[in-house]
């Protein structure tokens, strides 16, 4: 029995039966409907947990039961708060990171066959689907989302994997860099009116206010300003850009912060230091370039797509953009891709949910029930296909042989 | 501890393996066995406005995005907005002398402040419906994105279906099969010369212009090194989230916000597809049509008092049993072990996966089995014997008359006994090494079910596990 297979009887356009188009993400996750533009809502990625009550990231677990108790109190949400559908017998499609762990997977899996009984799942690549939105075939994607920044070239539909790329630098990293500049360097007015560090007050910033001060008031800088706020790091008889204004936070219990104009300008300057490796997010794009086939680095050069969150960030596209074009010329780079230009794409959606659309796109296409895993089959098999497991990879020359 | 039905300390033990307390739990009358959220299957039964309480039916709700027609909350903090009506003074337009007054229509959140006036949005002159969409700017791109794509795959299955059908061996593996989904667009050249496919696909597949990359971004705003910001008059991730779809960034792109609605679920048991709960369909109604909690069905377990335990001897606890249902009710308290109890569930499983497969007609999809914590922190004492719970009599409580002397009570067993109640004393001995005490008990009791179609006995003995937390230990 081959084990990718169309389920005829129900049709797609049976309006009764929208496939339902899920991406779960760290931070937030993007829920809504087949062949609908936008997701029905963006919610984040949190639940009550069962012993205590407090609400916890879904993907914090310690163990396969705690995720699995995440993602069935997640999803009872997505369906009963948002959706409001019956799970049951209808098809969902998961749009899933490549990068990501199978432990997740299969528990996703699980959770949707088991407690909610729907049709069948079809987990689609996310950076393959971000790709169908531009409406054309080949580009490299950056998703630039909660703890991580991750590259898959995908060239032809194909992505090619040996070329990925992640480092830790996602908006977790800006907001750990935001605290860190807060606490050395912020003030803040007490009721009395007398004015303290903040570092007195408090000695860390509660996540969603880091996240908060991060969406309303940072920025990523120009390369200019960037190098003369550097070099003044070392030599102080260069001067600093004049800061841009400092912003009054209020912060609860009567206090109100002072964020200081450079403070907003130099968080996320994190993404842009080499690591110790000399990696950063321009290194990541020249790197996962070089990786490619020759014949395909010019038209991934000239086809990226910045996706995820973090790319909203004011000016952050275009940094990025500054600081590829300067590094293809320093000597590590010029010799390795002579004569190249940089395009970037701008996707018919908001950053955050581009791999949900196209999810979305594919799940309203008969390409997902061909591609889809029914309930039977995964209960007759206990799993789901993996991508890297040849038991499924060699698929046609099985379906011969059972024919 | 103050919560009425003391839902940390008493605990039922659900068939799936989860602990929870009596109003958590539901007792299917067909399967016989308690069951609780998290292993039946919940179904959206009608659907709802939370402000204005009309129902909306699964079309309308669809083609509404799930969102009330004529109630909206307010973009800024998600309060429910009022429409407020002024009127204001027009001039003829031919006859500039002559004004006349027409009423008006505007939404304001008598929370916030905030109005729709704020953002410019022009008032309405109906006073209510007048507010139309939001449009997505990409609507007509990603239009044609979708028939494209619909296009392709559609002429890629009938292309598989023809391969399939002609036995022919394929010699490659395809590279991108293996790694993506197999190229839709790869296959693009193919289409044309499929004879199945569908008429005016060609058209379709043509009108839709791949984007184009661009070497120019959009940088920073010229002022933002100089410009003061207004921290207020940038929204927070909630306001951007609220509509996904469009994530307004300052607070005048802010546009009212249709209200989302609500479900009514219902609940279904997995093993024989029977509802355990179903809500009466008028949204203002709380009751139900059929709502087989256990808090009805299951003499329900307190502590009397709370008491603090002393180390290393028995402790005298009292709890109560209380008769829910119009019957009386013959009881016994038995002990629990958690071994035994698991090793049954087991075999069980075995037992029921096989009746599974050889019937093969309904085939209950299991969910994994909970494992909870089950472990005691002290030996109890039971009192030995049966007793007898009478029936939940709701004049009963307007008599005064001794109930006691009606039931020939054995003082060893039973401590007091009112109407539909009874006191029971334990003894618990809280094991070394703990602070807090945890025991369990079996309570077996006969059920007098009343579902008409029954065909066991009418009157079954049921037994439920039961955790109860007696209390912290003193030194
Ligand atoms: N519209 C927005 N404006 C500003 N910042 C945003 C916006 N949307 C998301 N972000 C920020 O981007 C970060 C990443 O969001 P995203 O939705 O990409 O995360 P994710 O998909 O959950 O992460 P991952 O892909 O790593 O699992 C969030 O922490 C959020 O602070
Ligand atoms: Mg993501
Ligand atoms: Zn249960
Ligand atoms: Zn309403
Ligand atoms: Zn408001
Ligand atoms: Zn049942």
């Amino acid at each position: 029995m081959p084990f990718y297979e169309s389920i005829s009887g129900i049709g797609l356009k049976n309006e009764k039966n929208i496939t339902i188009v899920l991406d779960f993400g760290a931070a937030y996750t993007k829920a809504g409907f087949a062949g609908e533009y936008g997701p029905r809502v963006i919610t984040k990625s949190e639940v009550k947990c069962r012993e205590t009550g407090k609400m916890v990231p879904v993907f914090n677990y310690k163990g396969e039961d705690e995720l699995r108790h995440h993602l069935v109190d997640f999803i009872h949400k997505l369906y009963f708060r948002s959706l409001l559908v019956n799970p049951k017998d209808r098809r969902v499609v998961v749009v899933e990171d490549l990068l990501g762990s199978s432990l997740v997977r299969d528990t996703i899996a699980s959770v949707l066959f088991r407690h909610y009984e729907v049709l069948s799942v079809s987990f689609v690549p996310s950076y393959l689907v971000a790709v169908m939105t531009l409406g054309c075939s080949t580009a490299l994607v950056l998703d630039l989302g909660h703890n991580e920044a991750r590259i898959v070239p995908v060239y032809e539909e194909v992505p090619i994997l040996n070329a990925w790329q992640a480092l830790p630098l996602g908006a977790h990293s800006v907001h750990s860099s935001l605290s860190e500049l807060l606490l050395d360097r912020a003030m803040t007015i007490c009721e009395g009116g007398e004015e303290q560090r903040l570092s007195a007050v408090m000695d860390e910033l509660p996540d969603k206010i880091l996240e908060d001060i991060t969406v309303r008031t940072c920025f990523a800088s120009t390369v200019e300003r960037s190098n003369r706020l550097q070099n003044n790091k070392y030599d102080r008889s260069i001067e600093p850009p004049p800061p841009p204004p400092s912003i009054q936070y209020p912060l609860s219990g009567s206090h109100i912060m002072t964020i200081p104009g450079t403070v907003r300008e130099m968080a996320a300057e994190v993404l842009f230091e080499q690591d110790r490796d000399n990696l950063c997010i321009p290194t990541m794009i020249l790197n996962a370039i070089i990786s490619c086939p020759v014949d395909t680095r010019k038209a991934l050069a000239e086809n990226l797509l910045f996706i995820g969150g973090l790319a909203e960030l004011k000016g952050l596209k275009h940094r990025i953009l500054a600081e590829v074009r300067a590094l293809v010329t320093t000597p590590a780079y010029s010799t390795l891709l002579p004569s190249i230009s940089f395009k970037l794409h701008t996707p018919p959606a908001k950053d955050n949910y581009v791999s949900w659309l196209g999810g979305a796109i594919l799940g309203a296409t008969e390409a997902v029930v061909i591609r889809s895993v029914s309930r039977e089959q995964y209960l007759s098999r206990g799993c789901v296909p993996d991508w890297c497991n040849l038991f499924y990879n060699t698929r046609d020359e099985r379906d011969q042989k059972t024919l | 501890m103050a919560h009425l039905f003391q839902v940390d300390r008493v605990k039922l033990l659900c068939s799936c393996g989860v602990l929870k307390p009596i109003t958590a739990i539901y007792l299917c009358r067909h399967c016989l066995k308690l069951r609780c959220g998290n292993c039946v299957s919940h179904e959206v039964d009608t659907l709802f406005c939370p402000n204005c309480l009309e129902n909306l039916p699964s079309t309308e709700a669809r083609l509404k995005r799930n969102r009330c027609g004529s109630c909206f909350d307010c973009p800024s903090c998600s309060h429910t907005l009022v429409t407020r009506a002024t009127s204001v003074q027009t001039t003829a337009p031919d006859d500039p002398s002559k004004t006349s007054s027409r009423k008006v229509y505007y939404l304001t959140c008598t929370r916030c402040r905030w109005t729709s006036r704020d953002v410019g949005l022009k008032d309405q002159t109906v006073a209510s419906g007048g507010w139309g969409e939001q449009d997505n700017e990409h609507y007509r791109f990603l239009q044609f994105l979708m028939e494209h794509y619909r296009a392709l795959a559609q002429a890629e299955k009938l292309e598989r279906e023809k391969k399939r059908s002609s036995h022919r061996k394929s010699t490659y593996l395809s590279l991108s099969d293996k790694y993506s989904l197999p190229s839709l667009l790869g296959r693009k050249s193919l289409t044309p010369l499929s004879p199945y496919s569908p008429k005016g696909d060609a058209s379709q597949i043509s009108e839709m212009i791949p984007l184009e990359a661009s070497s120019e971004v959009e940088g920073l705003p010229d002022d933002i090194f100089t410009e003061e910001v207004i921290l207020s008059s940038v929204t927070n991730m909630e306001q951007r989230m609220a509509s996904p779809e469009f994530q307004p960034e300052t607070v005048t792109e802010l546009y009212p916000l249709r209200k989302h609605i609500l479900p009514k679920r219902s609940l279904r048991c997995r093993h024989c597809e029977h509802n355990l709960s179903k809500p009466e369909y008028n949204p203002s109604s709380i009751k139900f049509k059929i709502q087989l909690g256990a808090f009805y069905h299951v003499p329900e377990v307190r502590l009397v008092k709370s008491i603090v335990l002393k180390a290393g001897v028995e402790n005298g606890v009292q709890i109560s049993l209380c008769n829910p249902t119009p019957h009386d009710i013959t009881l016994a308290l038995l002990p629990f072990v958690p071994e035994a109890y698991l090793q049954a569930q087991q075999k069980e499983e075995c037992s029921e996966g096989g009746l599974v497969t050889q019937g093969g007609l309904v085939r209950v999809v299991d969910i994994p089995r909970e494992t909870s914590d089950l472990k005691l922190t002290g030996d109890v004492a039971l009192p030995q014997g049966q007793v007898i719970l009478a029936a939940r009599d709701d004049t009963a409580e307007y008599d005064d008359h001794d109930a006691a002397s009606a039931y020939k009570d054995d003082p060893q067993v039973v401590a007091w006994r009112r109407a539909n109640k009874v006191g029971m004393n334990l003894l618990v001995t809280p094991h070394s090494d703990t602070t807090r005490v945890k025991i369990g008990l079996v309570l077996r009791y006969d059920y007098t079910n009343t579902v008409a179609t029954a065909t066991e006995a009418r009157i079954v003995t049921l037994n439920v596990p039961i955790m109860i937390d007696v209390g912290p230990v003193s030194e």
